[in-house]
């Protein structure tokens, strides 16, 4: 009576112990891989520059291009459509997307996470007024091309290289982070005296039920010169 | 008996006929004015209002006008005003091609030191939109405080509508400017009448109606401005990425864990038979 039932157990826990070895390896290797997939969140503004006007025109800047050319002026030569953005202590180089607005009017964003898009219904980057481009900070879990927008400092540079082969160079004047429903529209669209650039992304608060950053990141910027190609 | 039916035969087809004509007169009026009036598709896009001080008053803004086939987004910023306090905002000026311009002191023409709005009428023309906070827009609600935008605390009034405008708003948008009114000549943080009445509306003070800054329209170097913020963050890398696979994982490993339990307790209770 026992042999058989010992027998027929043994092969029962060997079975067990079999199963059990491969969900551990099954489920480690998963563990493994799902860990191995985690992100940092994005890094976000610090406090002290985000406050709106906070931190603008501290550094290496140099002063505002002369307001000469008021609104009545003629209007400064278009400038190359722009090929190119090159962050280099952020080393991010993208070629740019165009990019239009949506049936909401609101401004499309790149089809590539992996690029950066320049807003062409408005000013080429170094022609009068703010150029404006815009990346995802993520995309489907992953690290997006603007993923490091945050750390970007006033004073530091940002260069646009153009379909002539000149390079518009900017120097960075502000960065800060503004809730959706409190987008500073005209600060960031409005007119300004001289040529400026506006990068855009995501920031603050990911809400997963909806897919929603509550923020945007802006990095303001100012031409400081161009190079010829 | 069988014209009267014949007749009623007639007017059944002849209304739908009516009707389908009556659909199409629109398309085709629609039609005719895309064709003809490249110039009014053009005018697609954004303007850029400067506001600057009238009466001394301090106040200046940003204004920002979108245009959208006959959809304006309004968009003001501004500061200055007196805290608290409503401040009646206008789109002034003619669709019909006059000139008009926001004024300056010259139109002050009974030198007490204020260009009405009265006074400022024959330079910046009539009211042509109301920009009131809700409901009607037209010029009856020129002077509906109660529509209007109130400064915060610290003299700002930050205002957003979209309003649908006539054809003629928008083919003509560029001849057309803002006007923010309520001052405050005596510093006392409110309207008084301490400048009299208002010529318009003699309940309310002159300090409530008189303009405190102008702006025209001049292009927008953005084209056309975008509503609202960015939305360039799809997933975001905050929390727990792949969640299902690390609940799987640790699912796998849990149950690794308890058949090996079992396989223990049979081999103790095969013992324990022996």
């Amino acid at each position: 009576m026992g042999a058989p039932q010992t027998r027929s157990g043994r092969r029962g826990r060997i079975g067990l112990l079999a199963a059990a070895c491969v969900l551990l390896v099954v489920g480690g290797v998963l563990l493994a891989t799902g860990v191995g997939r985690q992100q940092p969140a994005p890094p976000r503004v610090p406090q002290a520059q985000s406050s709106p006007g906070a931190g603008a025109t501290s550094v290496p800047v140099p002063p505002r291009p002369s307001e000469a050319g008021g609104p009545e002026s003629a209007p400064a030569p278009p400038a190359p459509a722009p090929e190119r953005l090159v962050i280099p202590t952020l080393k991010v180089s993208t070629p740019l997307e165009r990019l239009g607005l949506d049936g909401e009017q609101a401004m499309e964003t790149p089809r590539d996470p992996d690029r950066a898009g320049w807003y062409e219904r408005g000013a080429a980057p170094g022609a009068r007024g703010p150029a404006v481009i815009a990346g995802h900070v993520t995309w489907n879990e992953e690290k997006a091309v603007f993923f490091d927008l945050a750390r970007l400092r006033t004073g530091q540079r940002v260069e646009v290289e153009r379909k002539d082969g000149s390079t518009a160079v900017f120097g960075v004047t502000k960065v800060a982070q503004y809730g959706k429903k409190e987008f500073p529209s005209l600060e960031v669209y409005g007119n300004t005296a001289g040529p400026e650039l506006r990068l855009i992304t995501c920031g603050g608060d990911f809400s997963k039920a909806d897919h929603y950053y509550s923020d945007n990141v802006v990095v303001f910027g100012r031409l400081l010169s161009v190079r010829e190609g | 008996m069988i014209a009267k039916r014949t007749a009623r035969l007639t007017t059944l087809v002849a209304l739908p006929a009516a009707l389908a004509l009556a659909g199409a007169m629109p398309a085709a009026a629609h039609t005719g004015s895309h064709s003809g009036s490249h110039q009014a598709a053009a005018e697609n896009g954004s303007y850029q209002v400067d506001l600057e001080q009238l009466n001394g008053s301090g106040a200046s803004g940003t204004a920002m006008l979108t245009l959208k086939g006959r959809d304006l987004n309004v968009k003001i910023e501004a500061t200055g005003l007196v805290p608290g306090q409503p401040h009646a905002q206008h789109i002034h000026g003619s669709t019909d091609g006059h000139d008009f311009h926001c004024p300056d002191a010259s139109a002050d023409k009974n030198s007490d030191g204020v260009v009405s709005t009265a006074e400022g009428l024959p330079s910046y023309g009539d009211i042509n939109i109301s920009l009131t906070t809700k409901g009607d827009t037209t010029k009856k609600s020129g002077l509906d405080v109660t529509r209007m935008p109130v400064a915060d605390k610290d003299g700002k009034v930050s205002y957003e509508r979209v309003i649908t405008v006539s054809q003629k708003v928008a083919d003509h948008i560029k001849d057309l400017h803002v006007v923010q009114h309520g001052i405050d000549t005596n510093g006392n943080k409110k309207y008084d009448f301490n400048k009299g009445k208002s010529e318009l509306d003699p309940k309310l003070p002159q300090e409530a109606t008189a303009p405190a800054s102008c702006g025209m329209l001049a292009g927008a170097a953005v084209g056309s401005m975008p509503v609202g913020g960015v939305e360039t963050g799809s997933g975001g890398t905050q929390g727990v990425e792949a969640p299902g696979m690390l609940a799987g994982g640790a699912a796998a490993v849990l149950g690794a864990g308890a058949l090996g339990a079992l396989a223990v307790r049979r081999r103790r209770a095969a013992d324990s038979l022996r």
